[in-house]
């Protein structure tokens, strides 16, 4: 039998590989990959060399909206999906993930803002000197939360519009019509950082938000 | 908490088993973005390692012993293996007009494609032991396993060639390409891997010594013949059963 450092060769390469696995494997944790994903390396880490470095990693934290996130985005890929199947094609997928995952990132911060006002309120040191900047801090959340909530109605929307598209008889008008929808929901997902990070009003209105 | 990872938006098992067998290609497409990889991943091999292992453990129950435990690991590696070399090639395959497919997608496919063929075996489990409980000569099982990996690897490698598609249509010339290139990976890390069936009678090993090629090892095999080396000794480690008595009580 062929050896390889005193083992049979089936062995040494079975080491190597797993050794190749455990590295993988630990990139993708590092990434913000799901512990299920990282320890599936072990076995199967030449078909996940994908994942790394991918730009689509998922946030690493989710927040309150993560669940709301996940089934209006859910629903609208399935139909996407199936409008596929039936020769409906849209060239504008990419763009439709780059609005997930802003609007997981906009979740994820105020998560953020969640776990240091429990922090501060839990804490209870010196409440009247933190009073203001919690209050100013708090309604920030609640600016952004709402912003939020509006995006995903807009999404909850551009569903129907999505529908419409596959009866529509000017297909390319109806086409563009849901696009350029999908470029006002992104540019207001963005508008959320402005309003996490500046603690300023929504650039946007509640009104804005009627289709 | 990722909402990807999140219980509401977690698929189970059983769902995924159920896209797995009815509508593989919407699940590739459903998963494409690496960030939804965390949902489907560990289930997807969590399917292919049982179900192509337990498809394993029958074929080796015509040995019996340690041998359930070999072949239940090596069938699922054969299906990861094929899969693995053939990747980089079959991208290349489907890469159409400037569009490639991505690095992500082509290994989601390869696992949906592999998971089909591993629940596929599942499903013919029993009949495998059934019929090997009934104790047929060493070539009729043989042939039985050739015949029974050939029914449900081909619904696998076309659910790869579909999902590997651009717009998940299949296109006559990539298709035949993956099925034919996936198939010949496929069978021949079979034949590295092997034995599956052990000749009865000969020393059960993990591996066999390299010995060509599957084809002409096959038919060597089924007719009978038992290939030497200069000193007259058997090159096959499965062959040195060749004088032991031959099985098949039905």
């Amino acid at each position: 039998m062929v050896t390889w450092l005193g083992l049979p060769s089936w062995a040494g390469a079975a080491g190597v590989y797993l050794i190749l696995g455990l590295a993988v494997g630990a990139l993708l944790l590092r990434a913000g990959h799901p512990r299920g994903t990282a320890v599936s390396a072990l076995a199967a880490w030449p078909l996940l060399l994908g994942l790394l470095g991918a730009r689509e990693a998922p946030a690493p934290f989710g927040g309150p909206k993560a669940q709301a996130i996940g089934r209006a985005f859910g629903a609208l890929d399935e139909l996407l999906i199936q409008q596929k199947e039936q020769g409906v094609s849209v060239g504008w997928a990419g763009e439709l993930g780059d609005l997930r995952r802003a609007l997981e990132a906009a979740d994820a911060r105020i998560a953020m803002v969640d776990r240091i006002l429990d922090d501060l309120r839990s804490t209870g040191e010196d409440a009247a000197a933190v009073a203001t900047d919690l209050a100013a801090l708090a309604a920030a959340r609640e600016r952004a939360a709402s912003e939020l909530d509006a995006v995903l109605g807009g999404v909850h929307r551009l569903r129907i519009q999505v529908g419409l598209l596959a009866l529509s008889e000017i297909r390319d008008e109806a086409a563009q019509a849901v696009q350029q929808r999908l470029r006002e929901l992104h540019a207001r997902a963005r508008a959320i950082e402005e309003i996490s990070s500046l603690g300023a009003g929504p650039p946007h209105t509640q009104a804005a938000a009627q289709p | 908490m990722n909402p990807l990872g999140d219980p509401m938006n977690q698929p189970s098992l059983l769902s995924i088993a159920v896209d797995v067998l009815t509508r593989p290609d919407r699940l590739v497409s459903r998963h494409e973005h690496p960030g939804s990889a965390g949902a489907v991943v560990g289930p997807l091999l969590v399917l292919l390692l049982l179900g192509a292992g337990l498809f394993g453990a029958v074929v080796g129950s015509y040995d019996g012993g340690w041998q359930l435990l070999y072949a239940g690991v090596k069938l699922p590696a054969v299906l990861l293996l094929a899969a693995v070399v053939s990747l980089p090639a079959l991208r290349v395959l489907h890469a159409q007009e400037g569009r490639s497919v991505s690095t992500w997608r082509a290994g989601l496919a390869a696992l949906v494609g592999c998971a089909r063929v591993a629940l596929l075996s599942t499903a013919l489990a029993p009949v495998f032991w059934l019929i090997y409980s009934l104790d047929p000569p060493y070539v009729v099982a043989i042939l039985m396993l050739a015949s029974g990996l050939s029914l449900v690897g081909l619904p696998g490698l076309v659910t790869v060639a579909k999902a590997l598609s651009p717009g998940g249509k299949l296109r006559f010339g990539p298709t035949l390409a993956t099925v034919g290139l996936l198939g010949l990976v496929m069978a021949q890390s079979g034949w590295m891997l092997r034995p599956f069936v052990v000749t009865p009678g000969a020393e059960l090993t993990v591996l066999c010594p390299r010995s060509g090629d599957v084809f002409t090892g096959l038919g060597n095999r089924l007719k009978g013949r038992v290939p030497t080396d200069a000193d007259g000794q058997p090159r096959d480690c499965s062959s040195r059963a060749a004088a032991a008595p031959e099985r098949g009580g039905w």
